[in-house]
């Protein structure tokens, strides 16, 4: 499934569509996801669970992201996570930590909104050295253990 | 709690604490609204903590945190005491953690840049500093004059010029924090790896103290360009604002107000500087009564603002500030004028929003006088894409509208949706004998309130762009998160915090008797996969 939003620049798509089906059919609509190079081999879901490499670069647009809202089920329960669209929000922890980068550790990605381009869009970019993904600490990988405990996805 | 005191001074020695009195009741709230109508009928200091302590460094917290977890004392982390969702409501069995003593800087990368600083840092003097060094954080909350650095992360804050720099999410390059458990981390945001860096970022002190954090700067602006607009009807004025953001154009500074928080923006009424005169002028007076008058016919003083609409007022107004150097933002500016301009827009000149940026922080941190005048006021600030944003407006505002007089504007818009600012005031009701005010207007208050985030939920949108949740928020937070997201909040509160002494009752509902989602020997529904790409094949 895969569902434009012109309005609001937003595609809705099921997360097993591939990147690559989802690029052609947004660039015969006259959009763009905006990757850098080609699409990545896999599903949306997967490439967003392994952290959307070739997305744009998160720091070049402070107004702007990548996932705007996203559907996803308990590894454990099969429960569907509903994160509904918005531009930003102000509800607690941002919930999409536990899915984008996190390899499917604790949710499944099932549908997510992503924010799309017109295809002539002029690219927002504002200069910052930004660090370099280091690795994942002791103490981040033992709060990652206690987090699948928690929901019960050991 | 001398007891408990004096377990700490043992525990903890060098911590400077107080069990005052007088702390106890400044330390004993924040600026919810709703605390101010208790206040105005003498309820005053119903909330004390049993003290408040301030620590000076990391390890200070560490050690305060330690205790907490060892002896389960309530530990309720304190910024500026700016929030207005009830974030800070403690016992008398807890301890405020005031964090304004952490104030150092710690890191200036001139090559990235960056800041590194603790989260104590105020937010006035923190700009002022940047600025003398050539530099911006771009964060500018209207309550810039009483909130710290700290207080942003937690709360997930927005300032005024976020058209350009975004939240205070899109600042924060890592956190250093210390987990309910007592233990420091620190969590770097990564674009593509793993982060918990979100998790503590909006967390409002339930997860996690933090100590410090790493911003990313950008280079002071040298030039300015502004101008205002005027629409002849609101939506027209947020299809401006739409098209602007969606062609790339980033005005730091992007406000529109709807016809009659326009006519208030054009006579700078909301602006005035209005100080007491002497003790009489506080009291309520034949302004005031006027006042609650109209309020206490809500929807007939709606329906007279909508029916006059743009014809009186002068129709919506947008306010656009574009800053950076050289010629770059009078180019933004000339572009904006004549995207806007083509959609039917009428140019105002630079006026509308050079008198704004003058008045920027005039409105916030003082008390709204209709408290002063028996009535009551809140803002209520949601968000939706654009393609929902419609419904959104007109159904928040009917139901604000039935009890409530209500004015809106949109002062942060992304290139997929924007944020709609309600102000409301209220009163009792018609009839209402002088002595039961105060009880009147919170049971209106709190109706009024249900009503709204509950129409903002039904309209697809999210409960809070930039206060938080607090404890006026967090009954109806399932409505947008569901069962399961509540679940998972509990969860990750568990993880960070398992003995449950950070903040408790802020942000979160009330647990359920049975953890909902830790089911030991669950079978998984969802396939174990290995890696990237495996589940692309369909």
């Amino acid at each position: 499934m895969i569902a434009l939003d012109t309005k609001s620049l937003l595609v809705e798509v099921s997360a097993d569509v591939t990147v690559a089906e989802l690029e052609a059919s947004l660039v015969d609509a006259h959009y763009t996801l905006c990757l850098s190079g080609e699409p990545p081999e896999g599903s949306v879901g997967a490439w967003l669970a392994a952290g959307a490499r070739g997305a744009p670069c998160p720091w070049d647009d402070p107004a702007d992201h990548l996932v705007a809202g996203f559907q996803a089920k308990h590894r454990g329960t099969g429960e569907d996570l509903d994160v509904r669209a918005a531009p930003r929000k102000s509800v607690g922890p941002d919930l999409l930590a536990l899915v984008v980068g996190m390899r499917e550790r604790y949710f499944v990605l099932t549908r997510v909104w992503l924010r799309i381009f017109p295809r002539d869009a002029r690219p927002v970019v504002t200069p910052f050295q930004a660090p370099a993904d280091g690795p994942v600490s002791p103490e981040e990988s033992a709060l990652m253990a206690r987090i699948a405990t928690e929901l019960g996805v050991t | 709690m001398t007891s408990l005191l004096s377990h700490f001074a043992r525990e903890v020695p060098g911590v400077r604490v107080s069990d005052s009195v007088v702390d106890q009741v400044a330390y004993g709230r924040d600026l919810w609204p709703r605390h101010h109508l208790a206040v105005r009928s003498g309820v005053v200091g119903t909330h004390r903590p049993g003290a408040i302590v301030w620590p000076e460094s990391t390890a200070d917290v560490e050690r305060i945190v330690a205790f907490c977890n060892h002896t389960g004392t309530p530990l309720v982390p304190f910024g500026a005491g700016s929030g207005v969702c009830g974030g800070v409501l403690p016992t008398s069995e807890a301890l405020v953690l005031d964090m304004k003593r952490m104030t150092r800087w710690l890191a200036l990368d001139a090559a990235a840049p960056t800041l590194t600083v603790e989260a104590g840092q105020m937010g006035l003097p923190l700009e002022d500093e940047l600025g003398r060094r050539g530099y911006t954080l771009g964060h500018f909350p209207s309550s810039i004059v009483c909130s710290t650095v700290g207080g942003w992360v937690a709360g997930r804050s927005a300032g005024q010029s976020s058209g350009k720099y975004g939240k205070i999410e899109d600042m924060v390059v890592s956190v250093e924090c210390v987990t309910g458990r007592g233990e420091r981390l620190v969590l770097p945001r990564r674009g593509h790896g793993p982060s918990l860096l979100p998790l503590v970022i909006g967390s409002e002190g339930t997860l996690a103290v933090i100590t410090q954090a790493t911003l990313r700067l950008h280079p002071r602006p040298t030039a300015r360009a502004f101008a205002g607009f005027a629409f002849d009807s609101t939506e027209a004025g947020w299809e401006g604002m739409r098209a602007l953001f969606q062609r790339g154009l980033r005005p730091a500074v992007a406000r529109l107000y709807d016809p009659f928080d326009a006519m208030l923006a054009r006579q700078g009424a909301v602006k005035a500087e209005k100080t007491a005169k002497g003790p009489g002028d506080a009291a309520p007076g034949m302004g005031g009564a006027v006042l609650r008058t109209m309020l206490r016919a809500p929807g007939a003083l709606n329906a007279l603002v909508e029916g006059l609409g743009s014809r009186v007022f002068g129709g919506a107004l947008l306010v656009l500030v574009f800053e950076g150097e050289g010629d770059g933002p009078g180019e933004e500016c000339r572009e904006a004028r004549a995207v806007l301009e083509a959609m039917g827009a009428r140019y105002e000149g630079e006026g509308p929003a050079r008198k704004w940026l003058a008045h920027r922080y005039s409105v916030s941190y003082r008390q709204a006088p209709v408290f002063r005048d028996g009535a009551f006021s809140d803002t209520m600030e949601v968000a939706a894409s654009w393609s929902k944003l419609g419904a959104l407006y007109d159904g928040v505002r009917r139901a604000l509208g039935e009890s409530v007089f209500v004015m809106a504007h949109f002062s942060h818009a992304y290139p997929d949706g924007c944020c709609i600012y309600f102000s409301f005031a209220g009163s009792a009701p018609p009839g209402t004998p002088r002595g039961e005010w105060d009880a009147a207007s919170e049971a209106v208050y709190d109706r009024t309130w249900r009503a709204a985030l509950g129409a903002a939920v039904d309209a697809g949108a999210t409960l809070a762009h930039h206060h938080g949740v607090g404890r006026s928020k967090a009954p109806k937070l399932a409505l947008e998160l569901g069962s399961t997201g509540i679940a998972t909040a509990h969860a990750v509160k568990r993880a960070f915090d398992p003995r449950g002494i950070l903040n408790p009752g802020a942000l979160l509902p009330p647990v359920s008797p049975e953890p909902y989602l830790k089911r030991a020997g669950t079978a998984p529904v969802v396939r174990a996969t290995a890696g990237l790409g495996q589940r692309g094949a369909r």
